[in-house]
C-alpha cells in the first residue's frame, strides 16, 4: 500500500496568499458589513473549498475556482478572506482527492504551497 | 389563493430571477422573443425588461428581474428586486410566481439565491440552464431528486437552443399547481452551507470537471505576454471598426440625407416648407442615424465577444489599470469607444454592473477626443498654425493636434479619479467578476441584442436628438428678415442669420465669452455646434458668408478683425482659447440625450454639462493668458 497524508495544520493564510494551483477551505470572512455579505452571496462560506487559479497579467485582480464557477477577486478584497490552505505530502496521485479536476488541471499537483521539507515533492513513489 | 388562480384567463405575472451570468436573459428572449418592452425603474439606473408570452392558451406576463446574487441588497439599485417582490414600486404589480433560473455548472453557487427566494413563500420554479455544458464537463445531477429536495418543480432547458422550452412553457401556464415546499430553507448563514451540501448530496451531484477548452484557451488568453497582445490587439480592432470601418456608412448616409433634402428642395416650392423639410426635419433625421453604423458595429463585436466569453477576461486583464482611476475593468471598452463617438460609448457602459461605475464612466467619456472635435481642430490648426514651424522633427501642426488627442483623456481619468473620491465614492463593495466557460455564440440571441441597442438608441435617445436638433433649426432661422437684394447668397446667409435668433443670443452671450476673446460670430458658432461639434465649421462658414468650408473660410477667419479694436478676431490666444474650449466643452447634445436615457435622470447630463463648461471656460481662459504672456 502506498502512502498518502494530508497535514491540515491549524494555519490560516489570506486568500490572496495562496499559490496559482494551490487548494484550501474557507475558514472565515474578515469583513463585516456589506463587503462580507457579498463575499457570503458569491459562496465564500466557511468550509467552501477553493483554489487559486491565476492572476492577471499586472498581477492582480486572481481568478479562484469555487463551487463550480470561476470568480475573480481583487487582492484588497481577497485579503478580506481567510483560508486554510491544504498541504499535502502526496505519494500517490491515484488518491488524490480531487481526482475530478486533476486531469484538467495539471499544475495544480506541481502547485503545491512550497514547504521546507524534505520529501515534500511529489515523485510519485515514495515518500 | 390568488385572483388569478380563481380566472385561469387573467394574465399570470411571472418573474424570473437569477443570477447574473445564469442564463437568464437568453431564457428571457427565449421565452418571449423580441417582443420585450424596455425601460428603466425609477430613480435608478437599472433596467426594466418585461415581455408578454402566450403559454398554451393562457396570456402571460415575464418580469426580467435585475440580475442578484442576494434578496439582501446593498445598493438601491440592487433593492429593485426586493421592491419589485414586494409590490414597493408603483406601476410594477408584483409577480405572483417566480421562475428562478440557475446554470447546472454552478448550482452549487446558486443554492444560495435559491434558498432565500423559496423563503419569500410563493409559487417557484426552477429552471436549469446549461444542462448540455454539465454532461460535457462529465457532471450530473438528478432533477428529479432535486425537486423531491427542494420541494418544486425543476425544468432542465437548453435556453439557445430551445431544448426544454416547450416543457417550461406548460409548467408556466399554471402556476397555482406548482408543487412547494414543506420546510423552508434555513435563513442563517452558518446553516446554509450545511443545507446546501445536503441538497447536492440528495440530488446526486457530480461536479463539473473543469472545461479543458476554458482551460486551455485561457493559458493564452490570460497569459502574461500573450494575453496582454491579444487584449491590445481586441481593442485596436474596436478602435479601428468604429473610428475607421464606420466611415464609409457614415459617409453614404451623409450624402443620402444630402440628396434626400435636395430632392426635397426641387418638390416644394421655395420657402419656409422648404427649408424646412430640407434643412430642419431631413438633416435633423440624418443626425439621429448618422449613429447606427458605429453603434451598430460596436455592439456587433461587444456581443460577440460577450457570448463567448472573452470580454470577462478582458475586464480581468486590463482591471488593475483601471483601479487606478477608480474605475474597473469592464468600462475600458466604453471608454476606448468613446475616442470615435461619446453616444455608442456611453450606452456600452452598460456591461459595467456597479451603478457609480457606471455613472462615473457616463460622466467622463465625452472627454475623450471623439472624431467630430477634428473637423474644428482640422479647420483652426490649418488656418493658424503655421505649416512650416517644426519643434525638432516634428511639424507644429500635428505637434499640436497630438497634444489636443493627449490631455482630454489625461484630463478624464483626473475627473474620473477626483468624482470616485469625492461625488461618487465607492460603496465599500467587493469588484466582481465571473469568467464563463468559453461557449460558440447563439446567432439569434447575437442579433437580438445587437438589433435591441440599435433600436433602443432610435427610440429613446433618438426622438430627443431629432427634437434638439430641430430646436437648433428654429434659432438659426427665426426670426426671418429679408435680405437687401443687392446681396449675394452668401451674403444673404449670413445676413439673415445674424438677424436671427441665435444671432442675438451669440451677442447677448458675447460679454460672458469676451474674457475668452470670443466674439459674437464664435458665439453663434458654439450655439450651433450643440447640435453637433463639427456644424461649428459649417456655421463658421455661413456668419462668414464663405463659398466653401474650407480654403475661402480659413482666409476670411484670418483676415477677421473687431471693428472697435481693429485687432484680429482669431489671434493665437483665442486661438488657443477655442480650441482648448473644444477639449472639454459638451457640446454635443446627441450624447446629453444618450446620458439622459442611460442614467434615466436630467440630473446627470446636466452635472456632466455644467462642469465640462466650467473645465472648458477655464481651460480656456489659462489657455489664452498662457498664449498672451509667450507671445
Amino acid at each position: 500500500m502506498k502512502s498518502d497524508f494530508n497535514i491540515n495544520l491549524e494555519m490560516t493564510v489570506s486568500l490572496h496568499e495562496m499559490i496559482p494551483g494551490e487548494r484550501g477551505k474557507v475558514a472565515e470572512i474578515l469583513a463585516e458589513g456589506p463587503v462580507g455579505r457579498r463575499l457570503m452571496d458569491l459562496g465564500l462560506l466557511p468550509g467552501t473549498p477553493i483554489q487559486a487559479l491565476r492572476a492577471s497579467p499586472l498581477g492582480d485582480p486572481t481568478v479562484y475556482e469555487l463551487r463550480g464557477y470561476r470568480l475573480c477577486l481583487r487582492n484588497e478584497d481577497a485579503a478580506q478572506v481567510l483560508v486554510r490552505p491544504e498541504i499535502r505530502f502526496q505519494a500517490d496521485a491515484t488518491t488524490d482527492p480531487y481526482p475530478a479536476d486533476s486531469a484538467a488541471t495539471p499544475d495544480a499537483k506541481t502547485g503545491l504551497r512550497s514547504v521546507p521539507s524534505p520529501g515534500a515533492k511529489a515523485d510519485g513513489n515514495s515518500v | 389563493m390568488s385572483t388569478a388562480a380563481a380566472t385561469p384567463s387573467a394574465p399570470v405575472r411571472l418573474g424570473l430571477i437569477g443570477s447574473p451570468n445564469s442564463g437568464k436573459t437568453t431564457l428571457f428572449n427565449a421565452l418571449t422573443g423580441l417582443r420585450a418592452k424596455v425601460g428603466n425603474y425609477p430613480g435608478v439606473t437599472v433596467e426594466r425588461r418585461e415581455g408578454s408570452l402566450n403559454l398554451n392558451g393562457r396570456d402571460a406576463q415575464l418580469i426580467d428581474l435585475p440580475g442578484t446574487y442576494s434578496l439582501d441588497p446593498i445598493s438601491p439599485d440592487e433593492a429593485v428586486v426586493t421592491r419589485v417582490l414586494a409590490g414597493e414600486i408603483d406601476g410594477v404589480a408584483s409577480p405572483e410566481a417566480l421562475v428562478l433560473v440557475a446554470d447546472a455548472c454552478s448550482l452549487e453557487r446558486s443554492l444560495l439565491l435559491i434558498a432565500q427566494v423559496l423563503g419569500e413563500d410563493r409559487p417557484t420554479c426552477l429552471v436549469l440552464t446549461m444542462m448540455d455544458e454539465l454532461a460535457a464537463r462529465s457532471g450530473s445531477l438528478d432533477t428529479g431528486r432535486l425537486e423531491a429536495a427542494l420541494g418544486i418543480p425543476v425544468v432542465p432547458v437548453v435556453g439557445h437552443k430551445g431544448l426544454g422550452v416547450r416543457q417550461l412553457r406548460t409548467l408556466l401556464a399554471n402556476p397555482e399547481n406548482w408543487s412547494r415546499p414543506q420546510i423552508l430553507p434555513p435563513r442563517d448563514r452558518s446553516e446554509q452551507a450545511g443545507w446546501i451540501d445536503s441538497v447536492m448530496a440528495a440530488c446526486e451531484a457530480e461536479r463539473p470537471h473543469a472545461h479543458t477548452i476554458t482551460e486551455r484557451i485561457d493559458s493564452i488568453v490570460v497569459h502574461p505576454i500573450l494575453g496582454s497582445m491579444l487584449f491590445l490587439a481586441v481593442m485596436l480592432t474596436f478602435f479601428q471598426l468604429i473610428f475607421a470601418w464606420a466611415t464609409p456608412a457614415m459617409d453614404w448616409i451623409d450624402g443620402a440625407v444630402g440628396t434626400a433634402a435636395e430632392i426635397t428642395r426641387g418638390l416644394v416650392p421655395p420657402g419656409l416648407l422648404a427649408d424646412f423639410l430640407a434643412d430642419g426635419l431631413i438633416v435633423g433625421v440624418g443626425s439621429v442615424i448618422i449613429f447606427l453604423p458605429q453603434i451598430v458595429l460596436l455592439f456587433s463585436l461587444l456581443y460577440l465577444l460577450e457570448d463567448v466569453g472573452y470580454m470577462a477576461r478582458a475586464a480581468f486583464v486590463v482591471d488593475r489599470a483601471m483601479a487606478r482611476i477608480g474605475l474597473e475593468g469592464r468600462a475600458f471598452v466604453a471608454l476606448l469607444s468613446s475616442f470615435a463617438c461619446a453616444v455608442p460609448g456611453i450606452m456600452a457602459t452598460r456591461t459595467v454592473p456597479s451603478p457609480r461605475d457606471r455613472i462615473v464612466t457616463i460622466l467622463v467619456a465625452p472627454l475623450m477626443t471623439c472624431s467630430a472635435r477634428l473637423p474644428v481642430y482640422a479647420l483652426l490648426i490649418a488656418a493658424f498654425v503655421p505649416q512650416k514651424s517644426t519643434l525638432g522633427p516634428f511639424g507644429m501642426q500635428g505637434l499640436v493636434l497630438f497634444a489636443l488627442y493627449i490631455v482630454a483623456p489625461l484630463a478624464a481619468m483626473t475627473v474620473a479619479a477626483i468624482l470616485r473620491r469625492t461625488l461618487l465614492p465607492g460603496e465599500g463593495m467587493p469588484f466582481t467578476l465571473e469568467l464563463p466557460s468559453y461557449r460558440v455564440p447563439g446567432l439569434r440571441l447575437w442579433l437580438s441584442q445587437v438589433w435591441g441597442s440599435a433600436w433602443a438608441f432610435l427610440r429613446r435617445a433618438g426622438t430627443i436628438i431629432l427634437l434638439a436638433s430641430m430646436v437648433l433649426w428654429v434659432l438659426l432661422t427665426f426670426p426671418r428678415s429679408e435680405a437687401p437684394a443687392n446681396l449675394a447668397p452668401e451674403q444673404a446667409a449670413a445676413y439673415s442669420l445674424e438677424r436671427s435668433a441665435a444671432g442675438r443670443i451669440g451677442k447677448a452671450i458675447e460679454p460672458a465669452i469676451a474674457p475668452l476673446g470670443f466674439d459674437w460670430k464664435i458665439g453663434v458658432g458654439l450655439l450651433a455646434s450643440l447640435a453637433a461639434r463639427e456644424v461649428f465649421v459649417s456655421t463658421l462658414a455661413q456668419v462668414y458668408a464663405s463659398e466653401d468650408p474650407d480654403a475661402s473660410l480659413r482666409a476670411a477667419i484670418r483676415a477677421d478683425t473687431n471693428p472697435a479694436t481693429g485687432e484680429k478676431v482669431f489671434s493665437a490666444p483665442t486661438v488657443a482659447a477655442l480650441l482648448t474650449f473644444f477639449v472639454f466643452a459638451l457640446q454635443c447634445t446627441s450624447t446629453i440625450a444618450t446620458i439622459a436615457r442611460e442614467t434615466n435622470s436630467w440630473r446627470w447630463p446636466a452635472f456632466a454639462f455644467g462642469y465640462m463648461l466650467v473645465l472648458a471656460y477655464g481651460g480656456a481662459l489659462l489657455a489664452r493668458h498662457i498664449t498672451l504672456a509667450l507671445t
